[in-house]
């Protein structure tokens, strides 16, 4: 267990030539594959488990595990779906290496297939992601004639296809089973689980979903082993991880640390501490828009990894790091969270359709000076009614920040309700001056 | 049916609010608690359709799951302990009513839902009975028409998608689709497309609160109002099971009623309009006699005696009785009857109805109710109305001394010749042959009448009356054997139920109705028969 020396997911972004696939093979790229087929699916999938790998969606389930569920002798075709469709409000790690290192992902995608004994994978890239999708595309291309992807590859006798395919718009499609249905060309509504996407995925075949992060480790784990993979990090959160840090920080972009990387390591060395350092930290939602928001003091001495972050009742997430400074009203920035998941509700549960909506237009009428004393107490209960009661956790991303800004800046709420307005906001006619 | 008994392996039991419940496996949580008598709420949840578990009114707390779960979409496991109530509960509940009531509007003096809508009986059973939503709310289309007999109100809509699921699962036409997202998602047709599959009613029915309404039915009637009398549909040969919505002496509306051996859930828009379909003549109240080209109103008394003394001076084998297949058992079995113990050699005829084609969900090709009933009773039918012309050449050769005509439906298509035999019509309307025969008796409409019809698939039905006949129209079987009687035929009936035990008694193929101490009409109860 121990702190990242260097940069592995990261090694190559900095290249301008990377994405195109005889730059990538020079710096190793596309080695590992050839392992791995001589590895076997089941030896691959072992050496995944113990390296410890967790999905770096969101969720942190055990990679290697995830690959377990899937049928060792399919009688039906079974799938890779690439989630690529990272929307997840202040988080850019995927697009970076989907635009930087696409031939990385290529190939963690294939050695990943390969582990499943998956005859197609299938990359869901989020529409707005030209860049990256113009970067797959070519790379796939250039795989392709290769020999990586195809009949026979590397004369292993495996047979694979890859489909690239572009998401319209929507942040509900990045949840793994509404992907799925999105996928097949239907609304993007998460479905009804179980059955399990290893055992009904898409078009009904087992399938295993894994976020591109988690894919892109898995070359250097077939590369360098499992202990070293799990050597990285802390106890049961290991290998090196992407974080996204924006808002106010000095350098704002992702940065590749260990997997429970100090607090303090990340804002001050890599982000280089407030933006304004005469003013003061005021709160850091520390995994994309979903997790819970912290004050400052929360925040010292945590390591930032699944657990450490799930035990002080937020989550690690997409790894979206975002800092806010003194000069944010919090109950503009809940209502600006707010109002992204009332847009993005899918619709399908009745609590997560109304309630969605219901808390934002709560918040947004106490932030416009309409808010009344028992607003704070309706809108908690109105999260309370909302979480676990749905299909899929979208109606608990929105319902659990709302209550953490209640719970943790209820002054703000109080002082907009009693003045009847944004104590924040600069008086008209002092803007105008 | 011994393969269908569920051997103990194939089952499993499981703990609904303290009593122990076995079902077969595959049996989700709600249908268990079903099979317990407990009403668990539900209104996306449709015995005849995909589960989609997206209202999540049937929350139920089980025993070692963490959340609540929704009943519909967790199957039962050997061993779950489920609680159906308690305070954990009915939050979660009262949580979703509120959430449904939000935007919804409070138009319910308005709303032809209201009294059999679930919005409001859940709101009664779970909701709080505050209102805590401060915002405006959301608006949609308060009247769209998606089809020929549908009406939408999308403020009114849950988006349970009952309706969507039953146009793309049932009928596979897929018109309808949720659009948008979040709290502005709403049910609409795709563009260019109309709600106007021939099953299109049925979207109404299921519909648990007011947003889909039927055309033919809106602001018609409170439905408190409405009796509903259960019966079949006799607009085609399959007979699906409806409740016909009585009030003020009218059916107002015919809804389906669940027979899983006839129509499941359902109905088809023919079939349930067919009460509004308009007639092209006025009802006939009174008995009339042709007289001197003017119809002259008598006494239905005298009427038959008329008749009688009519039948009595026909040649043999001059008289022809034309009879309807959708004339019950009961009424043919008589016409049968009359046709052979006191007319000598009558002919008997009965047109077919055919129109369209069978389809693979529930409408028939034969228009006829009773078909199968009538062929069981010895009387087949006139196939392209090969007999039926022969008859009526017959008449306009002078061979004919009496032409008798039965029931609704096929006057419009016998024309007897001008001062040919002596037609008597038996009619509801005074349209077709009964417009212009030398006497009519006016029988009884849909709705007024009870007696048994056989459906295609020998599945035999009560059909009841909900309706006082309007005038002094009779049942067929009654006007039949107060004519026998004065043919000089001793036959005495005080009820439908009494002919039909006669046809029991004596035809062999009515025999599955018998053994049952109340009688056959008991044996066919509220779903029928195989015979």
């Amino acid at each position: 267990m121990g702190a990242l020396n260097e940069k592995v997911l990261t090694l190559n972004v900095g290249y301008e030539d990377q994405t195109s696939i005889d730059a990538a093979m020079k710096r190793g790229t596309w080695s590992r594959l050839k392992k791995a087929l001589s590895m076997g699916p089941d030896a691959l999938v072992e050496e995944v488990k113990k390296s410890g790998l967790r999905g770096r969606g969101g969720a942190g389930f055990p990679a290697g595990v995830k690959w377990s569920f899937m049928p060792k002798q399919p009688a039906k075709p079974s799938y890779l779906v690439v989630n690529a469709d990272e929307s997840e409000p202040g988080t850019f790690k995927d697009r970076l290496l989907m635009e930087r290192d696409p031939h990385l992902c290529l190939e963690g995608f294939l050695i990943a297939a390969f582990a499943i004994r998956a005859s197609a994978v299938f990359i869901y890239i989020r529409g707005e992601f030209v860049a990256g999708w113009k970067a797959l595309d070519r790379a796939i291309a250039e795989a392709r004639a290769k020999g990586f992807i195809g009949k026979n590859v590397l004369n292993s006798g495996w047979d694979v296809d890859v489909i690239l395919h572009r998401g319209a718009g929507a942040y509900i499609c990045g949840e793994e089973t509404a992907l799925m249905e999105s996928l097949e060309g239907k609304r993007g509504y998460p479905r009804l689980k179980p059955p399990f996407p290893a055992q009904h995925g898409v078009y009904g075949n087992p399938t295993t979903i894994n976020n591109v992060e988690t894919l892109a480790c898995v070359p250097h784990i077939v590369e360098r082993g499992a202990e070293w993979f799990a050597g990285i990090g802390r106890e049961k959160n290991a290998g090196p991880k992407l974080y996204c840090l924006s808002g106010h920080v000095k350098r704002p972009g992702v940065y590749e640390a260990e997997l429970g990387v100090p607090f303090e390591t990340l804002f001050n060395e890599m982000g280089g501490g407030l933006l304004d350092p005469a003013r003061r930290l005021k709160a850091v939602i520390p995994g994309g828009s979903s997790a819970a928001v912290l004050l400052p003091e929360e925040c010292a001495g945590l390591t930032m990894d699944f657990d450490a972050l799930a035990a002080k009742g937020t989550l690690l997430g997409s790894a979206g790091v975002m800092f806010m400074d003194d000069s944010v009203c919090m109950v503009r920035a809940c209502e600006r969270v707010l109002k992204f998941y009332a847009h993005e509700s899918c619709g399908q549960c009745t609590p997560c359709r109304i309630g969605s909506d219901w808390i934002h237009r709560i918040v947004a009428r106490i932030e416009a000076g309409g808010g009344t004393p028992e607003d704070p107490g309706t809108l908690v209960s109105v999260c309370d009614g909302m979480v676990g009661k749905t299909i899929c956790v979208f109606a608990d991303a929105a319902a659990i920040p709302a209550k953490s800004f209640v719970a943790k800046f209820r002054d703000a709420f109080d002082e907009h309700i009693m003045r009847k307005g944004c104590p924040m906001k600069p008086a008209p006619a002092a803007a105008g001056a | 049916m011994a393969d269908e008994t569920p051997r103990p392996a194939d089952t499993i039991t499981l703990t609904i609010d303290g009593a122990a419940v076995t079902v077969p496996k595959g049996t989700t949580v709600l249908q268990a608690a079903e099979k317990a008598g407990l009403d668990v709420p539900r209104y996306c949840y449709h015995p005849g359709l995909t589960i989609a578990g997206n209202c999540r009114i049937c929350l139920v707390d089980v025993e070692k799951m963490p959340k609540l779960v929704t009943s519909c979409t967790t199957l039962a496991a050997e061993g779950m302990v489920v609680r159906t109530s308690g305070e954990k509960v009915e939050d979660g509940r009262r949580a979703v009513m509120e959430f449904l009531l939000a935007n919804h509007p409070l138009d319910c003096p308005i709303c032809d839902q209201a009294g059999e809508c679930r919005l409001q009986d859940y709101s009664f059973q779970h909701g709080s009975g505050a209102q805590r939503f401060q915002e405006e709310r959301i608006k949609g289309f308060k009247q769209k028409s998606v089809g020929e007999h549908i009406m939408l109100d999308t403020e009114r809509c849950i988006v349970c998608t009952r309706c969507v699921r039953f146009c793309d699962e049932v009928t596979r036409t897929g018109e309808l689709g949720v659009f948008q997202r979040g709290a502005f998602s709403y049910i609409d047709t795709f563009p260019q497309r109309g709600l106007d599959n021939p099953y299109s009613g049925n979207t109404v029915d299921i519909c648990p609160v007011g947003a889909l309404t039927l055309k033919e039915f809106r602001f018609k009637k409170r439905v408190w109002w409405i009796k509903d009398v259960p019966s079949v549909c006799g607009s085609c040969a399959r007979g699906c099971n409806v409740n016909l919505g009585t009030s003020d002496n009218r059916i107002y509306r015919l809804t389906p009623r669940e027979n899983q051996s006839v129509n499941k859930w359902w109905m088809c828009d023919e079939g349930r309009l067919a009460i509004h379909k308009p007639h092209a003549a006025p009802r006939l109240r009174r008995a009339g006699a042709l007289e001197d080209g003017r119809r002259v109103p008598i006494e239905h008394p005298a009427a038959l005696d008329r008749l009688a003394q009519k039948l009595r001076g026909a040649r043999p084998g001059s008289v022809g009785i034309v009879a309807s297949a959708s004339l019950t058992v009961e009424d043919l079995w008589l016409v049968r009857r009359l046709a052979t113990e006191c007319l000598k050699d009558a002919r008997v005829v009965i047109p077919e109805v055919l129109r369209g084609k069978d389809d693979a969900i529930l409408i028939r090709a034969d228009k006829t109710p009773n078909r199968r009933g009538a062929e069981m009773l010895g009387l087949p039918l006139d196939a392209g109305d090969e007999s039926l012309g022969a008859l009526l050449k017959d008449a306009r050769e002078g061979r004919l001394d009496a032409l008798l005509i039965f029931g609704a439906g096929v006057e419009g298509r016998i024309k007897p010749p001008a001062g040919g035999p002596y037609v008597f019509a038996a009619a509801t309307h005074a349209e077709g042959a009964a417009a212009e025969a030398d006497l009519v008796i006016p029988i009884a409409a849909y709705g007024e009448f009870e007696g048994t019809w056989v459906n295609f698939a020998g599945h035999a039905q009560r059909v009841r009356k909900g309706l006082v006949p309007e005038g002094i129209a009779l049942e067929v079987w009654f006007l039949v054997a107060e004519l026998m009687r004065r043919i000089g035929i001793g036959v005495r009936f005080g009820s439908s139920a009494d002919v039909l035990a006669e046809v029991v008694a004596k035809n062999a193929a009515f025999k599955p109705l018998a053994g049952t101490p109340g009688g056959p009409v008991k044996t066919l109860g509220a779903l029928g028969a195989a015979l």
